[in-house]
């Protein structure tokens, strides 16, 4: 009886786990460059990778002397899928984790979150010190705007670091 | 047979309703308002000579207020918890279940209610608190060896019936000021800021339900009281270098807010990490402690002059040395943790004075060297976070003053459904060999564990 009884639960346990497929995530890919843009005022011409890690990371929140407050896209977005690769080198399926792993950890929250690429510019423009970054031409990057080159590297060139990732990894 | 029945159900019940929630934004989604101001413009509306200035009111919009700090000034409040299901597998007068160690009938139980409050005071001074919330002391008992405390009162609210109440245990207190990454300063009561598991801390954050021995046993004091200061140096894109350095009253009774002798605790962390497309993250870490642990009391005296002065009886005194080292690795789903301790404990003359082991026998504790370590590996699939995992562990030390040689096997799954929420279940294998023979304890342990 107890045999019966365990073999129905397992049983109805994978049927349930066969019925609950989990909707795939999809990340859009993009031919376009990750721009890391502030605001013009703030002076700022180049970050390295490394500064931009920690900037997004938490750890460090200033550039050339001038503070720094770091803005996320939503995850599922391009931008946002070739930003967690690069600098923390982990899929938008991980993300998720390693960000409440450091709030249980650190009690360190991530960076808030704007729901486009437009507000992403927008906020950059109009808060001092936002830095944000969006999938675009350059060429159409207002002029009140900074596109930052990384470790020297302008967004056109060809090795420049923050270009897009395969779709699903 | 019951108990494989129980956690199967209790694992099919939460896992259930997961993956609606499996789409809800990780971190800070966006507010609906959040969302109605960008919902007009897509890319194809982005130019050279759009307007971009955001009044106020639409930054307030987003939860922005452009005439505050650039740092977050509000008091933030977040914590974890975890419930599970655990039952011990063996005779019905094993030794553990008196033990305390595991729960000696198949149980329920709330383990950790952990609050966070943190607050940035300024730009580079923050403050942060984590209280414990607990049902003990009701039902502690030492191993067994002891009645177990009722912490029974009476609820004048309530014509006077029986309650039972908790207590709480402070974590951590703190505040630091970091004016730069190679230099934050901490003061206050602390994690020990060595290996994986002690820094990892929260039950969500750990891939087993329960701390291998050899970290659960505090050869590294789990916290310290004192100062910490830390920081890291970012050597290229892809690695870093970090360390901790830490002064503290050490271990003892009553070490959060009083030492009991002058010996200042010493303790230092280095890790290198490196992250890279390639070999995805690793951190090699090694960590050091250097302390005094005395239990003593002073007691007045009064002289044959009608004088007052004071003495000191020590009750135990040791010094602990301890090494670590630990390395962790990730790459894709892949998860290799493994940490190593070392410890050398060393009794004064006055500090060896008899005490009583588990089996109520007088010992003149020795001085000993212990040692122990875990590796753990798993796999982590995309599909509802499902991480198998083995963990093995060996350890010999010193515990309750006799020396205990352990093996500890474990295979488990750890299901991260959605990033707040995990699900653990596990099986796990322990054998000792020591001065005093004990059973295996064999256990079913599983858990649900959730940050908020």
């Amino acid at each position: 009886m107890t045999l019966r009884l365990t073999t129905c639960i397992l049983a109805l346990a994978l049927l349930c786990s066969l019925a609950i497929q989990p909707k795939q995530r999809v990340v859009a890919q993009t031919a376009e460059p990750v721009l890391v843009v502030i605001s013009a005022a703030l002076g700022a011409t180049d970050i390295s990778l490394a500064k931009l890690r920690q900037v997004f990371e938490g750890t460090v929140t200033e550039l050339n002397g001038k503070r720094l407050i770091p803005f996320n896209l939503m995850v599922g977005t391009s931008a946002r899928a070739v930003i967690d690769k690069v600098l923390f080198g982990l899929t938008q399926e991980r993300i998720p984790y390693y960000w409440i792993d450091r709030k249980v950890r650190e009690g360190i929250d991530a960076p808030r979150v704007l729901p486009s690429r437009e507000m992403a510019l927008r906020v950059a423009a109009s808060l001092k010190g936002a830095i944000a970054y969006v999938d675009a031409d350059p060429s159409i990057v207002p002029a009140t705007l900074r596109v930052l080159s990384v470790d020297g590297i302008r967004p056109t060139a060809p090795d420049y670091p923050l270009r897009s990732v395969p779709a699903r990894e | 047979m019951r108990a494989c029945i129980y956690c199967s159900a209790w694992l099919l019940m939460l896992t259930a309703p997961s993956v609606e929630a499996q789409d809800a934004a990780p971190d800070s989604p966006p507010t609906a308002a959040e969302v109605a101001l960008a919902a007009p413009m897509g890319e194809s509306e982005i130019s050279p000579d759009m307007s971009l200035s955001m009044s106020p009111d639409e930054l307030a919009a987003l939860g922005i207020d452009a005439s505050a700090p650039a740092v977050d000034p509000a008091l933030r409040f977040n914590g974890f918890a975890d419930f599970g299901f655990g039952t011990f597998i063996g005779p019905k007068n094993s030794y553990w279940r008196a033990s305390g160690a595991v729960p000696g009938h198949s149980s329920f139980f709330v383990g950790n209610l952990n609050l966070y409050a943190y607050k940035q005071l300024t730009e580079t001074l923050r403050t942060m608190i984590e209280i414990r919330f607990t049902y003990l002391p009701n039902g502690s008992g030492a191993f067994g060896f002891e009645p177990p405390q009722s912490t029974e009162a009476f609820d004048y609210t309530d014509y006077g019936r029986v309650t039972r109440w908790g207590s709480i245990i402070m974590q951590r207190a703190y505040a630091e000021w970091a004016p730069h990454a190679l230099f934050t300063i901490r003061g206050g009561q602390f994690l020990t800021p060595y290996g994986v598991w002690n820094v990892d801390h929260g039950s969500p954050v750990f891939i087993p339900v329960r701390r291998p021995w050899s970290i659960g046993v505090g050869w590294i004091p789990e916290k310290q009281t004192g100062l910490e200061l830390f920081g890291r140096a970012v050597l290229s894109a892809s690695s870093t270098l970090g360390y901790h350095l830490t002064v503290s009253n050490g271990s003892g009774p009553i070490s959060e807010y009083s030492d009991l002798d002058e010996n200042k605790a010493l303790g230092g962390r280095v890790f290198w990490e490196l992250r890279n497309r390639g070999i995805g993250w690793a951190r090699l870490g090694a960590s050091g402690y250097y302390g005094r642990d005395t239990n003593s009391l002073y007691q007045v005296k009064l002289n044959p002059n009608n004088s007052f002065s004071s003495g000191e009886t020590i009750h135990s005194q040791f010094d602990s040395l301890t090494f670590a080292a630990d390395f962790t690795w990730d790459i894709g789903g892949l998860h290799v943790q493994t940490e190593w301790i070392v410890n050398q404990r060393a009794y004064t003359e006055k500090g060896r004075a008899v005490r009583q082991t588990l089996a109520n026998r007088p010992v003149i504790p020795s001085d000993i060297l212990s040692w122990g370590g875990y590796a753990i590996i798993g796999y982590r699939f995309s599909w509802l976070g499902i991480m198998p995992f083995v963990q093995g562990e060996r350890a010999i030390g010193d515990l309750e003053y006799q020396k205990l040689k352990l093996w500890e096997f474990q295979i488990g799954v750890n299901i991260r459904p959605v990033n707040m929420f995990v699900l653990k279940a596990a099986f796990e294998h322990v054998r000792f060999q020591g001065d005093t023979q004990v059973d295996p304890n064999n256990s079913i342990m599983t858990q649900a564990a959730w940050a908020f």
